[in-house]
């Protein structure tokens, strides 16, 4: 796995007094998706915020790109290029669509990368609501706001936490789309999401995640297949 | 309807207009009075600017005391042309910002109030001391800037007013260019939720510490002014009271809306002047007034104008889609 870009190893966080993540352990190779799957609390958002350090884990090592990163700021791993895409979708409420994507941007290394420009071609539910504020959008502008936000600052790996959530399946199906086609332009992803199908059907390879630890790893076709561990760690 | 910021330059613009026309009228004393009021507007700008990344400070007065001491240091005791005293005293202010910033911006809320607030008190507690300036007695003489050479004499005071309210305009129009620049659009995602804006890859603490230097200059902007205006130094002009009326006036003209502050300010050296002259307590109905003022109208008198404003644009959209429907 020397190719992965991104290395999570033995990560240990806690909450408070609780112990959240108990030892995870994963890694995302460049170009590919990972999905993390488990049910409620099973530590899969505490995972993304740990590796943007969020939240300070006690114990474990993250590696991006060879780098480790386990000992920088959160600004400085997001300058290094890992785009977070937070559950909340953390907009700027009274910031405009165009300010709120303003406020992340970071030029590509290569000059050729998303722009503003490129965003609003590609977005144009954006593009119709640019001088709006972020409080005006509907939940799905949010999702796609907060999307294309990530994109802005050309990042090399995406962390997506639960994309599709509270959003109605037409838009789910939009937001899959654009997860689809960024992954099909080669974007390396790691994916929280609860959305069984959306998630088996984007992923190369899925970890499970179960109280705290990995309960089991393997592809997308592998976990459909295998009954007893969706019915155990995923209920489905 | 009318957007957010147009309702702002509005109000700005109606203030200046209001401010110089007063001026063309007034007597000596209101033309003190005005003076006095652009002066703590500017210095209400300069904690407005620092309000925009979401920091309150409680010891505002230490860095407008900077101006103060730095300009009658130099002026007074060095002798040195109030000119050059001006621009030292500017640059002085966010020096001290900046040192102070690089501990106090690491805190925020409460913490910050305090930080601030207690490095203002020992400026104020070497200032009661301080033999050179004579101590809590106040040293007077302080002499205003030379604009004699380009036909201004700021020592008449119709002319030290309206110079003091160019400036502040100048001083306001600045800063609206900094709070809609990609920076302060920055201070403003800040102040919603900092910790957005670091998974995004800002800097928080240095746009803090940026606000913080910026807003320093301001306010020993300020306070050069106002050594300048009443030709006195003394420690009051550092003690905790004038970090409070500041942010009394900050609060109650509408925090994070730049003109909020000169607004309040004006408003407060009015009902200051008024009440004082003719009450015996004038504090404790100025307290009133503030408090009824804070209960009715929480975000300011610029902030319930703004809401205001979108609650008559939020009335007004339905019947503009009634129209697009039937144009189509």
């Amino acid at each position: 796995m020397s190719e992965s870009l991104l290395h999570v190893d033995d990560l240990h966080t806690y909450l408070g007094d609780s112990y959240v993540i108990q030892g995870v352990s994963l890694a995302v190779p460049s170009g590919k998706v990972v999905a993390l799957l488990g049910r409620n609390g099973a530590g899969k958002t505490t995972t993304l915020r740990s590796i943007m350090r969020m939240v300070h884990p006690r114990r474990g090592r993250v590696t991006f790109d060879g780098r480790d990163i386990s000992a920088l700021a959160t600004f400085e791993i997001a300058r290094s290029r890992i785009s977070f895409v937070q559950e909340t979708r953390a907009i700027f409420p009274s910031l405009s669509v165009e300010e709120n994507i303003a406020v992340a941007a970071r030029p590509a290394e290569n000059g050729n990368g998303w722009t503003m420009q490129r965003i609003f071609d590609d977005f144009p539910n954006l593009a119709a609501r640019r001088r709006n504020g972020g409080s005006q959008l509907s939940g799905g502008e949010q999702q796609m706001l907060a999307i294309a936000r990530a994109l802005v600052a050309n990042p090399r790996l995406m962390l997506l936490d639960e994309p599709s959530e509270g959003l109605a399946p037409l838009i789910v199906r939009q937001i899959a789309d654009i997860i689809g086609n960024l992954k099909r332009a080669g974007m390396t992803m790691l994916l929280v999401e609860q959305n069984f199908v959306l998630a088996t059907e984007v992923a190369d390879h899925i970890v499970v995640l179960g109280k705290g630890r990995v309960r089991w790893t393997g592809t997308s076709e592998e976990l459909r297949k295998s009954d007893e561990i969706r019915h155990t760690w995923l209920g489905v | 309807m009318a957007s957010r910021a147009f309702v702002r330059r509005s109000i700005g613009l109606a203030l200046i207009v209001g401010a110089v026309v007063a001026q063309s009228f007034a007597g000596f004393f209101t033309q003190e009075l005005i003076a006095e009021a652009a002066i703590l507007a500017i210095f209400a700008l300069s904690l407005d600017l620092l309000a925009t990344c979401g920091l309150i400070s409680f010891g505002h007065a230490g860095l407008l005391g900077i101006g103060c001491y730095v300009f009658a240091g130099l002026t007074v005791l060095a002798g040195g042309s109030p000119n050059l005293a001006f621009p030292v005293a500017i640059v002085s202010g966010g020096a001290v910002a900046f040192m102070v910033g690089l501990f106090a911006v690491r805190t925020t809320g409460a913490f910050f109030i305090m930080v601030t607030l207690a490095v203002a008190e020992m400026l104020y507690a070497w200032g009661f001391r301080s033999k050179m300036f004579n101590g809590a007695d106040g040293m007077g003489g302080i002499p205003r800037i030379d604009l004699t050479a380009v036909g201004i004499d700021l020592n008449n005071p119709g002319t030290f007013a309206l110079t003091v309210i160019v400036v502040c305009a100048v001083i306001w129009l600045l800063l609206e260019l900094v709070v809609a620049s990609p920076f302060g659009r920055t201070l403003a995602a800040i102040r919603q939720n900092p910790s957005r804006v670091a998974a995004l890859g800002g800097h928080v603490y240095f746009y803090r510490l940026a606000a913080f230097t910026a807003s320093g200059m301001v306010a020993a902007l300020a306070g050069a002014f106002k050594v300048q205006h009443i030709n006195f130094i003394s420690p009051d002009l550092v003690s905790w009271f004038v970090s409070g009326d500041v942010l009394i006036a900050v609060v109650i003209g509408g925090i994070g809306t730049l003109v909020g502050g000169p607004l309040g300010a004006t408003l407060l050296v009015l009902l200051k002047e008024t009440l004082s002259s003719n009450l015996g307590h004038w504090y404790l109905f100025l307290g009133m007034i503030f408090a009824f003022v804070a209960l009715l109208m929480p975000k300011g008198i610029v902030g319930y104008l703004l809401d205001l404003n979108d609650r008559l644009a939020a009335r007004k959209r339905p019947s503009e889609c009634r129209q697009t429907e039937r144009a189509t």
